[in-house]
């Protein structure tokens, strides 16, 4: 048994991160560091349930706009700390979820038909939020209203407390990942065949149920985040589709149902994305997305498991090649 | 010795237009290996997933130590200390054989840790200490037979139900099955459903037969190959 390095590294890369904070950097480079965090952030959320336990969703931005659109709502209406609103926001997300999530796994609803599904949410809360305009602006969407620096209001007028904030937030997601490690195997052993799980004692609908619960909620808590950040929301940037699909791709391409996998996939896409949307945006506009696009097909004929399945690979070539040369030695022995 | 660990009680289960478990009653006794036959269809397979939770009775009972089990989910079934494994087995293909044990170990253990040592312990009986490493969907039939055995194994039951684990074995390979299954009995109650006449008669030391469904006979594996109700069912009646 390999003694796990995921402490290590994980402790490692947050040192590291803390030590850039010190760094007198561009805001533009801070700015993408900090959306490289909320991705990473987004996409530990998902992988619980989407990673591990294989129920793909493409409609997690159902849950952004859940926690988003609450803390928001509960801010600019009664005053009532983002930080309060963000948990209520977490805590609404959990029973959207729950509406959702309950039926689908007691009726065992997988596959396809689960991401169907998901996307349809999704589309629900991005057309309920148009609907009610009067209270969430409708399409035109809403702004935070603005307060001058206050930890308290989580509002700064730079970007580095927002840095430190998420910095916390993304470590605390990938360590209770971590510290969730039977809840992990079960739901592992729940993704490759819940029936055999079920016979060797694992409750399939309740590890299902927590993982479902536990992903809604800190996918809503990146939604608080994400509107204290950029201090505008409307439906399209923040329950599309397009939000959903970028959290799903962080984590296949960093590799699903792997503790870092969703933290490797975001650094790897998300600058990409904004440097070449940066330098190639204004010259060749949609090239950035042209060559985004090459990028995913190259991830996903070359490494399907995502990046982080690079190690077992090269381990496995290895292992084949030992085992040929075991054989061609029998062979001339 | 003789206590009854497992009592079915006239169980029925109908799906559509077919009574696939028809009034079946046995009962189990401790530490006793009792195997299970019958033609294709006969119900076999069935039987063990009302036992297990997989389906719901439609009428009569299932009790385990004087409690009653029918009703309950399989993860349930599982830590009252019933086991079955799959007759097509089904390995947890994506994981390593080692995490297939480590996740079976899991439920009756209190720390991940404590599941952790176990695991070597469980393949060796099962013998795939070489292959911990591979993946479940890389294994072959024979391993992934054995892996079968040792998830189950891993669960610590008190009732083992075995669901053709000979299936696809070579001879020589069913005889390393056979005294694994006999080793076992020393501190398990083992019920086997079984296609292959050899094995079933060496290790069983009561048989039922199943046939549409129901009971046909039941009793020692000598009076079982002898019974001419038996040997019809499987041969069908002659053209006189």
């Amino acid at each position: 048994m390999k003694p796990d390095k995921t402490p290590l590294i994980l402790g490692i890369l947050a040192v590291a991160l803390a030590l850039v904070y010190f760094l007198p950097l561009q805001i533009y480079v801070r700015h993408i560091l900090i959306l490289t965090l909320l991705y990473a952030f987004l996409g530990t959320g998902w992988n619980l349930m989407c990673g591990y336990a294989g129920r793909l969703s493409l409609g997690h931005s159902a849950f952004v706009a859940v926690g988003a659109y609450t803390s928001l709502l509960l801010f600019a209406n009664f005053g009532i700390t983002p930080w309060i609103g963000m948990l209520a926001g977490g805590v609404f997300a959990v029973i959207v979820m729950l509406l959702i999530a309950y039926p689908s796994f007691r009726f065992g609803v997988k596959g396809p038909y689960f991401t169907l599904g998901s996307i349809a949410l999704a589309e629900i809360v991005h057309n309920l939020l148009i609907y009610f305009r009067e209270y969430t602006g409708g399409s035109l969407g809403m702004s935070l209203p603005y307060q001058p620096t206050s930890l308290a209001l989580f509002q700064f007028d730079g970007k580095e407390p927002y840095y430190i904030i998420i910095l916390v937030f993304w470590l605390a997601a990938v360590f209770l990942t971590w510290k969730m490690e039977r809840t992990r195997y079960y739901l592992e052993a729940i993704r490759e065949d819940d029936d055999a799980a079920a016979a060797l004692g694992i409750s399939v609908n309740k590890n299902l149920i927590i993982a479902a619960c536990i992903s809604a909620f800190l996918v809503a808590i990146g939604g608080t985040f994400y509107v204290q950040y950029y201090r505008y929301i409307d439906p399209y940037s923040i329950a599309g589709f397009t939000l959903s699909l970028n959290i799903a791709l962080v984590v296949v391409i960093g590799g699903s149902g792997t503790i870092l996998g969703p933290t490797i996939g975001s650094f790897l896409i998300i600058p990409i994305t904004e440097i070449l949307r940066m330098s190639l945006g204004a010259s060749m506009p949609g090239l950035h997305l042209f060559l985004y696009g090459i990028l995913l097909i190259l991830c996903i004929i070359f490494l399907p498991k995502g990046i982080t399945s690079i190690p077992g690979i090269m381990r496995a070539k290895k292992a084949k090649k030992d085992n040929q040369l075991n054989q061609g030695a029998e062979g001339v022995l | 010795m003789s206590e009854k660990v497992l009592i079915v009680d006239n169980i029925s289960k109908r799906f559509g237009g077919l009574q696939a478990t028809n009034q079946v009653s046995f009962h189990v006794n401790q530490n006793e290996i009792l195997g299970i036959i019958g033609p294709n269809g006969a119900g076999k397979s069935t039987l063990f997933n009302l036992i297990t939770g997989f389906y719901f009775i439609d009428s009569g009972a299932i009790t385990y130590k004087g409690e009653r089990i029918d009703g309950l989910t399989p993860d349930k079934i599982c830590h009252k200390g019933i086991t079955r494994t799959f007759q097509v087995a089904r390995p947890f293909g994506g994981l390593s054989v080692a995490d297939n044990i480590l996740v079976a170990c899991l439920p009756k253990s209190k720390k991940v840790s404590e599941a952790r040592e176990r695991v070597h312990e469980v393949l060796k009986i099962v013998g795939l200490e070489k292959k911990a490493d591979a993946l479940g969907a890389d294994l072959t039939t024979l391993e992934r037979k054995r892996l079968e055995l040792g998830k189950a194994l891993a669960t610590n039951p008190e009732v083992l139900l075995l669901d053709e684990v000979m299936t696809g074995l070579k001879p020589a390979e069913m005889d390393e099955m056979m005294e694994l299954i006999k080793e076992l009995r020393k501190t398990k109650t083992i019920v086997v459903v079984e296609h292959v006449m050899r094995v079933i008669m060496n290790i069983s030391d009561r048989i039922i037969v199943l046939d549409h469904g129901q009971k046909i006979a039941e009793g020692l594996p000598k009076e079982i190959a002898e019974d001419p109700i038996v040997i019809e069912a499987y041969l069908g009646r002659g053209t006189k």
